[in-house]
């Protein structure tokens, strides 16, 4: 690994083992990270849904959408 | 011309605004959370009483922080919409909600997992473990009662109720470790006293906490578009909205096989 004196780990096996905490160290940080890109793709699906179902829920509505016109 | 915070209080106003912030959000958290891990995770070296196990401070702190703060952002804008009927303040409200869930989540979930290498338990009933429990009940019950009236304002109404006296629990989740004895260490920093941490994990756990402050930021704007759409669904500059955005992208579909 890089610079000696700005890294503090040795060799990536001691990076990953976490002075033997690594089951814990990187169980927080990956449940959070997961839990966090989840969250962002919930907002986008939700988003999408939402526009999907007004677009598709208004027949009549989707002449003043400009729809029926194109 | 006179610049009023009132101005974007509406939600039409409100919309574009946030679409184009929230991007640089989301930018802003990516980048302080890469130079968080950086610095917390490679530069900083291991701590002395707690081996390498106290890393879980740079995902814990900036989580629990938050939980109690979205918690407070939240009931103020629900209160803000409860008292003085602004529709976009109970918006927001119901915005924050789930992230701030998700942070109680994440503060007890790496509490548990920092918890059982240094006390040996994953969970203990002690003031402040328990006070942060009730606050994720809080934010279930908020989104739940929410959910359960079917009225949006009714909704707001009730569910603003619930976020302000639930507010009480937040100094006490704060002070808890001051109040009670308790297994949780006191605060590691705090504005009346210097840091009792190296500068290097001091930096790369603020970096962290506006990491997480500006990740929170974009989601919780981003989900209060998707409200103000659903909430604004009939209105004139919803289908103007649509309809740009359909047309911008019809030409790209079209040149799909």
């Amino acid at each position: 690994m890089g610079g000696p004196a700005l890294i503090y780990w040795s060799s990536l096996t001691e990076f990953l083992h976490m002075g033997g905490y690594g089951p814990f160290v990187w169980g927080s940080f990956l449940v959070a990270g997961v839990a966090m890109a989840l969250e962002c793709w919930q907002i986008v699906q939700s988003r999408r849904r939402l526009i999907a179902q007004i677009l598709e829920q208004a027949p009549a509505s989707g002449e003043s959408l400009g729809l029926a016109a194109r | 011309m006179k610049f009023s915070l009132f101005y974007f209080s509406s939600p039409q106003r409100f919309y574009p605004l946030s679409g184009r912030l929230v991007p640089w959000f989301y930018g802003l958290a990516g980048l302080l959370a890469i130079a968080g891990l950086v610095m917390g995770l490679l530069v900083a070296p291991t701590d002395a009483q707690q081996g390498d196990a106290y890393r879980i401070i740079f995902i814990h702190v900036p989580t629990a922080w938050m939980s109690m703060l979205v918690y407070l952002a939240m009931a103020f804008w629900a209160a803000v919409g409860l008292v003085f009927g602004a529709r976009l303040a109970s918006m927001l409200a119901l915005a924050l909600a789930p992230t701030g869930a998700l942070m109680t989540f994440l503060a007890l979930w790496t509490g548990a997992l920092w918890g059982r290498p240094t006390w040996g338990a994953w969970w203990v009933w002690d003031a402040r473990l328990t006070s942060e429990l009730l606050l994720l009940f809080l934010y279930l019950g908020f989104l739940a009662l929410h959910a359960s009236i079917e009225d949006p304002r009714r909704a707001d109404r009730s569910a603003a109720v619930l976020a302000i006296v639930g507010a009480v629990n937040v100094p006490i989740i704060y002070f808890s470790v001051k109040w009670w004895n308790t297994l949780h260490q006191g605060a590691s920093v705090s504005l009346t006293k210097a840091p009792s941490m190296a500068s290097q994990m001091l930096s790369a756990m603020l970096l962290m906490v506006f990491a997480v402050w500006a990740y929170t930021i974009a989601v919780a704007l981003a989900r209060c578009r998707t409200l103000i759409l659903d909430r604004e669904r009939h209105t004139e500059w919803v289908a103007d909205i649509l309809r740009n955005d359909l047309n911008s992208r019809q030409p790209r579909w079209e040149g799909q096989p």
